[in-house]
């Protein structure tokens, strides 16, 4: 079954872009620009992983990260941030993201963090 | 002068008078040390009785912490009969300990035998706090001046610096000497401004928060606000008071080189000064050893004087012509004169005085014990033979003659009377031959005789009268003596109020002689306001009697100064109560009255600067309660001078509590140093906002629990600051924003086209320089952000553990992906974890490698030695072979935007911020960060960081974030 990936980037050109680079990787992916969606759309899709910008219009990265990593259902989804804010990694990490990935990025480098983290959480999962 | 003294209970007399006069203390030892004499005011001073003090009694009037001081200082004088001077408390009569100046002056009798001390006390207890206060001022003014977290010079209405702070020598880097004298718009960068700014408060104005621009000492410029006020002295104005606050942001890495450079000089300065004391030190000995040379040389002179002088007594010289003259007038082989010399009251000494022939041989003869020879008779004798007229050889004169005597046939003595019958002498002629003297011979020395007696008479006479007129000259010298002893000026007037007297003081200090004074020249030398007051009170003492008293201004010769003197006067009077004379003493009281004064303007001073209001200024007490705030303060929190009156405000209380723990640490170093350099905090205004300052704290001076605080409001400087921080980190986010997609893309289709069988190479190349551009693009926005992070102190920095030489092997293999040309090779294992932010130090060791290959295009190899120093450090280092780096440049190179451009040379491109960059991002990690390199033959660059001793104690953590402000670290 291939890995979903949901993409919470509000720049309609990164968007794009990732979105076409996960759909030609391979996995199941969906992509929303409003923060705020984010609880609905985790809810209807299920995502393995989320791929979450940390400066969004509407309800920010780091708040997202924190909510979801509280809510029992939610928590073990892996959580990926990426910013290209010079303060973005403490943010991230302060907040429970997974890892995180400085803005510009090598693809390849995305790639393999996402393998990486799947990989951890799918086993952290058949432990439970 | 007059003959006033002819005996010494005169002397006594006069010089009580005088000591009384005085408005001194004075007192007067024997040649024991014990004391004798003390003046009225001593006593009154201490309020005891002549019979009390006298001996060792004044010595309980001693302070006993001053005891042990008093007794050294007075024997080490006295052990040598050496002059003195000490300071010490002397109980007074209403039980207060007041400080005493004592002066004391050894003298001698006009033999030269040491007599006593003559010592004179001043109470120097006002002048003392006086001093006191004033240092206490000084201190203040020069703490708040030099610890305030401000830039603060003077200037004279001229422009030109006369004092500066050390805050600003520190910013600027120049020593304070480097600046004063100098013109302030010299380090102006607009000299215009400078001179503008001047005229500007020369005519009045004042200048608030103006921006300018200043040369530091390397020549780079410093941004700051800068405030000017005029300082006005009754009316004049005497400085300019500059305050100046930076705002460029502090750049460590050039401050360090500047400390370097400081350090360098101020040591060369050091070294010139110690240089310069050694060259005095030789030129002050050749002067000593010729002033010995010549006093030698003096003594030798006065000596020869003192003989000669000896020789020419007139007595003598007299007898002496006496004898020769009978002697040759009565052809005797040999003659003498025995005469009965007075020396003392009673007492003679007989002296023998020979002339003739044999004259030189006689004092080898022994002296006739017995016989008249020597106990001349009243008649003349005479003797044609003596060995005949002397036949059992046993009768006189024969008899008295000793055998080892020139062989005597005739004899003849004549005795010398004076006019009162006295027998002053005898004259004695002898020849060997018999029948030498006929009465003619005895006529004729009996004439000469009578004569001589005349003469003797006169010239005893006269040596009587020269005796006792030196005894009186003695006297005067001793009464001159005295008054020359006395620390003050001394005269004395007749009783018409004529100066007829003055002391040596009096000349010095004048420099008008007694000639000068007597016509009344002094009058010019008062203080012309002074002048009329003066003289009509002294008139006025003069005509009624009445002893004298004034304050009033003198000008002293060796500088034209006028000072202020304590004049005073008192007549001596006769039985009758006629004034015989007047006896005045004058003080020099400049001092204190300066001192007083200075107070005044120290404070007055003080007060302008907290008055300036350029920062806020408060006084508290220990327990944090505001006493006293100027208006700047009040202003920055809202406050008013009512809340201070009335609502005891405390500064502890307008803190934030995330404060408490860095005050309390600062309390400490205020109540240890004393003073407490500036340090950033906030306080609370009265609305309840924070407002971010500087603040910095000196205690009082003798009042430990007294603080003087000050405040400077920063809440624009840190308004700034943020929004510029927002506005860097928000740029880089949009400049990194259309990076990320476009990378993205540009990957995106590579992989695409890495698909595709059949391809032209060439779009795919295309695609690849373009995702490199992409990345240096990236590179150098991330290059910017840090630099600005670096300056404003918050790089931020996540540190983990690690193992150095994967990460190494990491970053190397990563980096040689990217540069075909030159091969990287590792020499060397460190086997060492590090605890490190991993993105940074990669962050460096790609900058080192960068630089390696982009100023190697002529090699083909880099090379990265890893080495481990057992106990101290890792050192990285990375070695090219490429074009190298000059000598001069090389200690610059870690400056930000330096960059090496040479002649003839090919440039190469580049900010000059990525070695800024690694040297501080090292720094941070307590490491170092240097180069050796030889021109033309290649650069190693290294970096150290040091062990982490604890790594075997702590468990290993896979992560560990750390985030840290970079600026705490400071």
């Amino acid at each position: 079954m291939k890995a979903k990936i949901l993409l919470v980037e509000d720049n309609q050109d990164i968007s794009y872009a990732l979105h076409t680079m996960l759909q030609y990787s391979g996995y199941e992916t969906e992509a929303i620009t409003d923060g705020n969606e984010t609880y609905a759309k985790v809810k209807e899709f299920k995502p393995d992983l989320i791929l979450l910008d940390v400066l969004l219009s509407g309800s920010d990265g780091p708040t997202i990260a924190k909510n979801l990593k509280k809510e029992e259902t939610t928590k073990n989804i892996c959580i990926l941030m990426m910013s290209a804010h010079p303060s973005g990694e403490r943010m991230a990490l302060e907040s429970g993201a997974d890892y995180f990935l400085e803005k510009p990025f090598d693809v390849n480098k995305l790639l393999e963090n996402i393998e990486k983290s799947l990989d951890i959480s799918s086993k952290q999962l058949a432990h439970t | 002068m007059n003959n006033y003294f002819q005996n010494e209970g005169e002397i006594e007399d006069l010089f009580r008078c005088m000591a009384d006069s005085s408005p001194i203390l004075m007192w007067v030892s024997d040649n024991t040390g014990l004391c004798t004499f003390f003046n009225k005011p001593w006593l009154e001073f201490r309020g005891r009785t002549l019979e009390q003090e006298i001996g060792n009694g004044w010595f309980e009037g001693v302070h006993q912490e001053d005891y042990e001081y008093c007794l050294n200082t007075y024997l080490e004088a006295f052990s040598e009969y050496k002059g003195f001077s000490m300071e010490y408390r002397l109980l007074r009569f209403d039980g207060e300990y007041r400080w005493i100046l004592d002066k004391g002056s050894p003298y001698f009798s006009s033999k030269g035998d040491f007599k006593g001390y003559i010592g004179s006390c001043l109470d120097i207890t006002e002048r003392k706090q006086a001093e006191q206060i004033i240092n206490k001022q000084n201190r203040r003014l020069e703490d708040f001046f030099e610890n305030a977290p401000v830039c603060i010079h003077w200037l004279d209405p001229e422009g030109y610096i006369i004092k500066v702070n050390k805050t600003q020598c520190e910013l600027f880097g120049y020593s304070a000497e480097d600046y004063i004298g100098k013109q302030m718009s010299q380090f102006y960068l607009d000299q215009n401004k400078a001179v503008n700014n001047l005229q500007t408060v020369l005519a009045g104005g004042e200048i608030l928060n103006q921006e300018i621009q200043l040369f530091t000492i390397d020549s780079s410029i410093k941004y700051l606000l800068l405030s000017s006020k005029a300082y006005y002295e009754d009316g004049e104005l005497k400085y300019i008071h500059n305050f100046m606050r930076d705002i460029t942001f502090r750049k460590q890495a050039e401050r360090q080189l500047l400390k370097v450079h400081t350090d360098l000089e101020e040591r060369t300065k050091e070294l010139a000064k110690v240089n310069e004391v050694l060259k005095e030190e030789i030129v002050h000995k050749e002067v000593l050893t010729n002033k010995l040379q010549e006093e030698t040389k003096t003594l030798e002179s006065l000596n020869n004087l003192g003989c000669i002088l000896l020789a020419e007594l007139d007595l003598n010289k007299l007898v002496q012509v006496i004898t020769d003259a009978a002697t040759d007038l009565t052809g005797s082989e040999f003659g003498a004169f025995f005469y009965n010399h007075s020396v003392e009251e009673g007492k003679f000494v007989t002296v023998q005085v020979v002339s003739g022939k044999y004259k030189d041989l006689i004092p080898e003869f022994p002296v006739p014990r017995n016989g008249f020879l020597i106990y001349p008779s009243q008649f003349a004798v005479r003797i044609a033979d003596i060995q005949k007229d002397s036949a059992d050889l046993k009768k006189l004169p024969y008899y008295g003659i000793l055998k080892s005597h020139l062989s005597i046939r005739s004899y003849m003595s004549v005795p010398v009377i004076s006019r009162s019958g006295e027998i002053l002498g005898a004259l004695f002629f002898t020849h060997p031959k018999a029948g030498a003297f006929t009465e003619r011979e005895e006529k004729l020395v009996y004439n000469l005789a009578a004569q001589a007696a005349i003469a003797i008479d006169n010239a005893k006479l006269f040596e009587t009268v020269r005796i006792e007129r030196s005894k009186a000259q003695a006297n005067e010298q001793y009464y001159r003596f005295l008054a020359e002893a006395i620390p003050q000026i001394v005269w004395t007037a007749g009783p018409d109020g004529k100066t007829d007297y003055v002391n040596q003081k009096w000349v010095n200090y004048t420099g008008l002689r007694l000639e000068d004074t007597r016509n009344r020249d002094w009058k010019f030398i008062l203080h012309p306001d002074d002048k009329q007051k003066s003289l009509e009170r002294w008139r006025k003492s003069v005509s009624q009697g009445i002893p004298y008293e004034d304050e009033f201004r003198f000008k002293r010769a060796s500088d034209n100064s006028y000072r202020w003197h304590l004049g005073r006067a008192l007549p001596l009077k006769d039985p009758n109560g006629n004034i015989i004379k007047w006896f005045g003493t004058s003080t020099d009281i400049d001092d204190q009255k300066k001192a007083e004064e200075q107070i005044r303007q120290s404070e007055a001073k003080f007060r302008s600067l907290v008055s300036s209001n350029i920062i806020g200024v408060f006084v508290c007490d220990e327990e944090g309660f505001i006493k006293e705030a100027n208006e700047a303060f009040l202003k920055m929190l809202n406050y008013t001078q009512e809340d201070i009156l009335y609502k005891k405000l405390n500064w502890k209380d307008i803190t934030p509590s995330d404060y408490t723990e860095l005050d309390d640490a600062m309390n400490a170093v205020l109540v240890n140093e004393g003073v407490l350099p500036p340090f950033e905090k906030e306080y609370f205004a009265k609305n309840g906002k924070r407002v971010p300052v500087v603040a910095g704290a000196t205690l009082i001076e003798g009042h430990e629990k007294l603080a003087v605080a000050f405040v400077l409001d920063i809440s624009q400087q840190k308004e700034l600051e943020k929004r510029k921080d927002e506005f860097i980190s928000m740029a880089s986010h949009e400049l990194k924003t259309p990076i990320t997609s476009t990378k993205v893309f540009i990957q995106m289709l590579i992989k695409m086209l890495e698909h595709k069988t059949n391809l032209d190479e060439k779009p795919l190349v295309f695609l690849s320089k373009i995702d490199e551009q992409i990345d240096k693009l990236s590179k150098l926005i991330a290059d910017l952000l840090n630099i600005s992070k670096i300056q404003s102190g918050k790089l931020e920095f996540c540190k983990e553990w690690f193992d150095l030489d994967n990460f190494i092997f990491e970053v190397v293999e990563n980096y040689q992906l990217s540069s075909s040309k030159h091969k990287i090779e590792i020499i060397g294992k460190i086997e060492k974890q590090v605890y490190a932010d991993k993105n940074r130090l990669e962050q460096v060791l790609i900058n080192l490698l960068s630089n390696a290959i982009k100023y190697s295009p002529q090699a083909h190899k880099v090379i990265v030695e890893l080495m481990f120093l057992p106990e101290s450090e890792i050192i990285v280092n990375v070695r090219d072979f490429g074009i190298g780096i000059d000598k001069d440049h090389q200690d610059k190179i870690f400056n930000r935007f330096y960059r090496v451009f040479e002649e003839n040379e090919k440039t190469f491109p580049g900010l000059g911020i990525g070695l800024y960059i690694s040297a501080e991002i090292i720094k941070y990690h307590e490491g170092k960060i240097w180069v050796h390199s030889l021109k033309g033959q290649g650069s190693v660059f290294s970096f150290s960081l040091p062990i982490y001793s604890d790594i075997m104690n702590s468990p290993m953590e896979e992560i560990k974030h750390e985030s840290q402000n970079f600026a705490s670290r400071r």
